[in-house]
C-alpha cells in the first residue's frame, strides 16, 4: 500500500512539474521547474525527487523532440543537481533566502551544463554562444530565485500538512 | 524581514527585466539605404530563390523577407522572432531549422538580430539539427 501511495504521489507531483513547464514554454527560461524540484527535494526526499526528475527529463525531451544522447544526460544532471545538493550537504537549510540563492546559482549551473549540447546543435562559436546565452541564464536564475523566495515557505507548509494528513 | 524580502525581490526583478530588455530591444534597423542579396536554399542544396533587394534606412530583415518572398512564416518565441518557413521550405525549429549565413559566415543572430548593410549577402539554408 505504501508503495502504491508513493507512486501515486510521485505521479501527481510529476504531472504538476511537467504541465507547468509546458504551459510556460512560450516564455523561454521562465518556469517553476527549479522551484518545484527544490520543494520536492526538501519535502519528499531524495529518492522520490530523483524519480520525478528522471521521468520529467525523459518526458520533456520526448515531447520537445530533443530525446537525444547529447541533450538528455546534461539536462538530467542540471535538474539532478538540486536534490543532490539539497538532500546532502544542504539538507538542514530551510531559510528561503539561502534556498533562493542556491536556486539562483543552479540556474547558471543548469545553463552551463547545456552548453555542449547547444554548441553541437547550433555549430556556433563557443564565445559567441556563451555571450548570447547570458541573458537567458539570468532569466532562468532570477525566475528560479524569485519563485523560491516567495513560494517556498507557503507551499512547503501546504505540502507537508497534506502529506501528514494523508499519512504519506 | 518583509523589507529585506522586498529589496531582494526588487533586485531580482530588475535583473529579470534587464535581461528581457536586452533580448527584446536589439537594434535591428538598417542605418542607411542599400542593397542586399538573399538566397533561399533547400536541404539538398538546391537554390529555391535568389533575389536582390533594395532597402531603406529603418528597414529590418524580417520586413524585407515578408515583402519579397512567398510563404514567410515567423514565430515569436517570447523574446524575438524566428524564421520557420519561407518559399517551399518548412521547418519546425526542433528537428529542422533555417540556417542563416551572412556573407558566407554562420550568423550567431536570428532574423530579428541582423542589421541590414549594403552589399550584404544572406543565405537562408534549410538544415537538420546537427547531432
Amino acid at each position: 500500500m505504501k508503495k502504491v501511495s508513493d507512486l501515486t504521489l510521485c505521479s501527481i507531483l510529476l504531472c504538476i512539474l511537467f504541465v507547468q513547464e509546458q504551459l510556460l514554454t512560450w516564455i523561454p527560461n521562465v518556469q517553476f521547474t527549479g522551484f518545484l524540484i527544490v520543494l520536492y527535494s526538501k519535502v519528499i526526499g531524495f529518492k522520490k525527487t530523483f524519480l520525478i526528475v528522471l521521468c520529467h527529463t525523459l518526458l520533456d525531451n520526448l515531447i520537445m523532440g530533443t530525446f537525444l544522447p547529447t541533450v538528455v544526460p546534461f539536462m538530467f544532471l542540471g535538474w539532478f543537481f538540486i536534490p543532490l545538493c539539497l538532500c546532502s550537504f544542504l539538507k538542514r537549510v530551510e531559510d528561503p533566502y539561502k534556498l533562493a540563492f542556491f536556486s539562483f546559482i543552479q540556474g547558471f549551473v543548469y545553463s552551463w551544463l547545456l552548453i555542449p549540447s547547444g554548441l553541437l546543435m547550433t555549430s556556433l562559436d563557443f564565445k559567441a554562444y556563451l555571450i548570447q546565452d547570458i541573458p537567458f541564464e539570468i532569466i532562468l536564475a532570477t525566475s528560479n530565485a524569485l519563485a523560491v523566495l516567495w513560494l517556498y515557505k507557503p507551499l512547503s507548509k501546504v505540502l507537508r500538512e497534506n502529506l501528514k494528513k494523508h499519512e504519506l | 524581514m518583509k523589507i529585506k524580502k522586498i529589496v531582494v525581490s526588487l533586485f531580482l526583478v530588475l535583473c529579470l527585466g534587464g535581461a528581457i530588455f536586452l533580448l527584446r530591444n536589439v537594434n535591428n534597423k538598417a542605418e542607411g539605404n542599400g542593397n542586399v542579396s538573399i538566397n533561399v536554399i533547400d536541404i539538398n542544396q538546391n537554390l529555391i530563390k535568389s533575389q536582390s533587394v533594395d532597402f531603406s534606412e529603418g528597414d529590418t530583415l524580417r520586413e524585407i523577407l515578408s515583402a519579397h518572398f512567398e510563404n514567410v512564416k515567423t514565430e515569436f518565441n517570447g523574446f524575438s522572432y524566428i524564421l520557420l518557413e519561407i518559399e517551399t521550405i518548412k521547418t519546425n525549429f526542433t528537428s529542422s531549422y533555417i540556417k542563416i549565413m551572412v556573407d558566407d559566415v554562420y550568423s550567431s543572430k536570428g532574423i530579428d538580430g541582423i542589421v541590414l548593410k549594403d552589399q550584404m549577402k544572406i543565405d537562408l539554408i534549410e538544415d537538420r539539427v546537427n547531432l
